[in-house]
């Protein structure tokens, strides 16, 4: 059941995904969810955003497309997600290199769990691709929209990844060869009115001169030689202060967050089972409903043995209460471990207001 | 011993020795033949000529074909202003608007006004094929760290990351606007 939005915009994306700034809401993008960044590097996005603010006059400069889940495959793994992104770019760019669009992708993990309506909030992806062909300096044609298309591909999205699909209920509902072939022909289509002659413009294949001959020795070389590198030097830091604000936004930081994840939750063994034996899943809950607007009435409690567990009725999983913190609002385990020792710590005020 | 200056001469000799007398009726025969060898290569050539001259025009035509096309989108104003140039005073069409764009096109007296910048697009485009490129390999990392669960070396992979940070420091300098964008931003 995978839903893919598409629209073509001028600007404002990048502040989105950074602050998370959007009518009507206050809360930063940090507090809301938890960003993991898959696919390129938004400050060449940026930078291509501005070229072409300062080169060109288009109507729209990049596409933004938002792809989300039923909450029942909310805990689907990153590279399923990531896959459905190189999907989206090869289908809806057929016909281009990977290299000619510069494009950007994240996984926004709610941690905030309902809306201003009091709605599920869903993990989701946004995904943009700038407008800048950066072989030929010309708009990129993406494939045209057509409902029937963006139909069959969302079927054959769902079939590829084995998710339930919309249309299968419906009752002019495809098959999965059906939606294959009007893929296809719409690709055929695209092609045909769009050939790309991309190969002359490829960066390596562009050389402006052969025979630059420098006078290294020469005195009015040095001194320019001499300027640029004090320039370079002014622009270096510049930069080196622009990168460390943008490292967020790149997937080497992803996945280096969910190394030493994985080494925390190594070195922290012996806290995480303390903090799953001391706390109560429905102590966690509440707490969750007052911080994190999780709604209670999804859960019940069952009991395994001597311990008490939360189950999900629309997905019939079962969590403790590390699980809840962890995986449903989506803090690291450094996070759930504090979060966890803050109910332990309410719970002790409250038994001790009782005394 | 005969040598090759001689055995040419005795040949020579041999041969005007053997030739016999033509009667009148061989001589018009053979005269008659012969003229109408070189009446037929006379017409072989006439032809291959005409056949080339056919040739170089059906050339000529091919290389004069307009084969190319170009389109451009005007918004209403620019193209009323253009429109209006094709006319005279009193609102007669002087050209048709395709043949003045060609024209003023092809004119020699056309100023160029570059718009856009050929070095930043390309370190542009450098960049962000870095930038794919260390995805690339930070999506097989994290496959692979996926298909081997907790069997893993953390370190290395922390190693290749940072090793792959400082590319992406070095890949960011590109991103240094190029000289002609710089001094109009220092202001």
């Amino acid at each position: 059941m995978t839903i893919i939005r598409i629209r073509q915009l001028k600007s404002g994306i990048e502040d989105y995904l950074e602050n998370g700034s959007k009518k009507g809401r206050k809360q930063h993008r940090d507090e809301l969810d938890k960003r993991v960044a898959i696919y390129g590097d938004l400050t060449v996005f940026k930078q291509a955003n501005q070229y072409i603010k300062r080169k060109k006059d288009w109507k729209n400069n990049y596409w933004h497309f938002t792809l989300s889940l039923a909450f029942k495959y909310h805990l689907a793994p990153q590279g399923v997600l990531r896959e459905m992104v190189m999907e989206i770019l090869e289908f809806y760019f057929t016909g281009y290199d990977k290299k000619q669009l510069v494009a950007y992708a994240e996984i926004h993990y709610p941690k905030i769990q309902t809306n201003e309506k009091g709605m599920q909030r869903l993990p989701h992806v946004h995904l943009v691709v700038s407008k800048l062909d950066l072989w030929s300096s010309n708009q990129v044609r993406g494939l045209l929209y057509k409902e029937e298309v963006a139909k069959a591909f969302q079927l054959w999205i769902d079939d590829n990844h084995r998710f339930d699909s919309y249309s299968e209920s419906s009752e002019d509902s495809l098959s999965i060869d059906e939606a294959e072939q009007i893929m296809v022909k719409h690709q055929q289509f695209h092609l045909k009115y769009n050939k790309h002659e991309k190969n002359e413009f490829e960066p390596d294949k562009a050389i402006i001169s052969k025979s630059l001959n420098v006078d290294k020795e020469g005195e009015n070389t040095q001194k320019k030689l001499n300027a640029l590198h004090s320039d370079f030097l002014l622009y270096q830091k510049k930069q080196q202060k622009i990168r460390r604000a943008n490292k967020l936004y790149l997937a080497t930081q992803s996945l280096k967050m969910r190394l030493k994840n994985a080494v925390a939750c190594v070195d922290s063994i012996a806290e995480i089972e303390q903090c799953i034996n001391s706390s109560d899943v429905e102590e966690t809950i509440k707490f969750a409903e007052k911080e994190f607007k999780l709604n209670p009435a999804f859960f019940f409690i069952v009991e395994k043995g001597s311990k008490k567990l939360a189950k999900d009725i629309r997905t019939g999983q079962t969590f403790n209460s590390f699980g809840i913190v962890h995986e449903h609002l989506n803090q690291d385990i450094r996070e759930t471990i504090k979060v966890l020792k803050r109910v332990g710590a309410e719970r002790e005020i409250h038994v001790s207001e009782l005394h | 011993m005969i040598s090759k200056s001689n055995r040419k001469k005795t040949t020579n000799k041999k041969c005007f020795r053997d030739r016999k007398r033509m009667s009148n009726e061989e001589r018009t025969e053979k005269a008659v033949q012969i003229g109408k060898a070189i009446e037929n290569a006379q017409l072989t050539e006439y032809e291959q000529q005409v056949l080339d001259g056919e040739k170089a025009a059906v050339q000529s035509v091919k290389k004069d074909v307009k084969s190319k096309r170009i389109s451009v989108r005007m918004t209403e104003a620019q193209y009323q202003q253009i429109s209006k140039k094709c006319k005279n005073e009193q609102g007669e069409q002087l050209l048709t608007i395709t043949d003045f764009i060609r024209q003023s096109a092809l004119s020699k007296k056309n100023k160029i006004i570059a718009q856009e910048h050929p070095l930043d697009r390309f370190k542009l485009a450098v960049a962000s094929e870095i930038a794919t490129g260390i995805t690339e390999i930070v999506h097989f990392i994290d496959s692979e760290l996926d298909q081997r669960a907790g069997n893993y070396e953390v370190d290395d992979c922390l190693a290749i990351i940072d090793r792959l940070e400082s590319l992406e420091e070095v890949a960011s300098y590109l991103l240094i606007p190029s000289s002609e964008n710089k001094k109009k931003r220092m202001h």
